[in-house]
């Protein structure tokens, strides 16, 4: 292949790229906010879809299972801030009585038990607040950066996917120790009790392991999106 | 073998290979200074036995020190450094916060978190032991315990031995354990704030805590050091 060739290919393959990312990205906002989860999913779906005629075009587009990665980590980002947004900031609004109220009866008592009753407000078991802090401000923003940067295929989304999601890891064992401790109120008070909270968080449990996962499998020259633009730089006379 | 402790380093810009001898020779030194800087860690880890654990941290420390003014081409001085600081914290810890998960009952940690409650960390002191899991009475504390001594220091033991052999994947797992000590450190200071009564009521409130917590701030030292090291120091 000729350079101007791929240059063409490369060009074609950017401007798809981008026309599918677009609906991927609105669809996995709409998807993070979790009120407008169903109006989001049609619209990533579509995204998905823009990616797959490209593919079968022949262009070459970002590996299917990049893209998985990093909306699965958008998606868990923008959830988990809603909740812990809400929970910290606005824990005396209506929407988060009642969603709270919920999602504590179900799932974890902590947001059902003695709601709002800490001068700090929110959730009843106090050491929630600092995870909260943590993933609002720190672990969130962070994977949500990591995985633009994984679907740009650029080396520093890989890495900092890596960093982040150890980070992850290390959060959940830490807010999982704290379910165990305050059990009595958190899970033995909740409608599914500790199965329940396994379930639906699931896929926060999920989302670490599976980057880490993948990120390990794939080879990592494909994260290199500066170097394959340098690549195919057209030829200069002197 | 990795290329820069193979090459006698005059400067950044300009390195010359080292001869064959040279290098089996500080390899050799290196691996007995290792020896007594392990050991002496090890011992600085545990608190009771500080003095005699910076007694063999020095020795070793003096002995790759007298290799590097005699040209050898030994690691850089700054890795040993690094990596040192990093394990002498990660056994800190371990001793510290496994008596107070583990052994909470006995006589060695009732006394040493009794002195150290009293001065700087409430948490340790009024209460303890009170509640069912024990230990530290404030129940956030266990949450960091856990997920510290399971998930963050053996990383991080792992990365600093490695970056005492320079490998490349001591550098990756090195800066993986300063961004997590970034991850423990915000949630744990928020939790002090939340549990003010920790500081008060005590020898030196607020104060305390921070004349002590510095030292724990290290990795946000280190990791712009981490990332703006030259790469090619480390490599298998």
């Amino acid at each position: 292949m000729t350079n101007l060739a791929a240059r063409n290919d490369l060009t074609a393959s950017t401007e798809m790229q981008r026309r599918a990312d677009r609906y991927i990205y609105i669809g996995v906002v709409l998807m993070g906010t979790m009120i407008l989860s169903i109006a989001g999913l049609p619209i990533f779906l579509y995204g998905l879809h823009q990616l797959r005629i490209a593919e079968r075009e022949g262009i070459s587009t970002r590996p299917r299972v990049v893209t998985m990665t990093a909306s699965l980590m958008m998606v868990a980002s923008l959830t988990t801030m809603w909740q812990t947004s809400l929970d910290l900031f606005a824990n005396h609004t209506l929407i988060t009585r009642i969603s709270a109220l919920g999602y504590g009866l179900l799932f974890d008592g902590a947001y059902a038990w003695n709601y709002n009753a800490l001068a700090i407000g929110g959730a009843g078991g106090i050491t929630e607040k600092p995870y909260q802090v943590l993933c609002l401000f720190i672990l969130c923003p962070a994977l949500l950066a990591s995985a633009v940067g994984l679907m740009k295929m650029t080396r520093w989304g890989y890495q900092n996917s890596v960093i982040f999601a150890f980070g992850n890891i290390f959060t959940i064992v830490g807010y999982t120790v704290n379910m165990a401790i305050y059990h009595d109120i958190r899970l033995d008070a909740a409608e599914f009790g500790v199965a329940g909270w396994w379930i639906y968080n699931s896929v926060r449990l999920v989302v670490p392991l599976a980057i880490l996962a993948l990120l390990f499998t794939l080879p990592k020259e494909s994260f290199t999106t500066d170097q394959i633009a340098s690549e195919v730089q057209p030829e200069t006379t002197p | 073998m990795t290329r820069s402790t193979t090459e006698r380093r005059k400067s950044d810009s300009e390195a010359v290979p080292a001869p064959v001898h040279e290098v089996a020779e500080a390899r050799r030194i290196e691996r007995r200074a290792d020896i007594l800087i392990f050991c002496g860690l090890a011992a600085l880890g545990m608190g009771f036995l500080m003095p005699l654990g910076c007694g063999l941290f020095l020795t070793g420390l003096i002995m790759t020190h007298r290799a590097r003014k005699r040209q050898l081409p030994m690691r850089p001085f700054i890795v040993t450094i690094i990596a040192a600081v990093m394990l002498a914290d990660s056994f800190g810890n371990y001793l510290g916060w496994g008596l107070d998960m583990f052994a909470s009952n006995s006589v060695l940690s009732r006394i040493a978190m009794m002195g150290w409650g009293s001065l700087v960390d409430g948490g340790y002191f009024w209460q303890y032991n009170n509640i069912g899991i024990g230990g530290a009475a404030f129940h956030g504390e266990k949450s960091f315990e856990y997920a510290c001594l399971f998930v963050l220091y053996p990383l991080r033991v792992a990365a600093a031995i490695a970056l005492f052999q320079m490998k490349r994947w001591a550098l990756q797992w090195s800066i993986v354990s300063c961004w997590m000590t970034i991850f423990w450190l915000v949630p744990y200071m928020l939790n002090f704030t939340i549990y003010y009564e920790r500081l008060e009521h005590i020898a030196f409130p607020v104060t305390g805590i921070w004349l002590f917590g510095w030292v724990y701030f290290y990795p946000i030292y280190v990791l712009p050091w981490f990332y703006t090291v030259k790469k090619s120091w480390f490599t298998d």
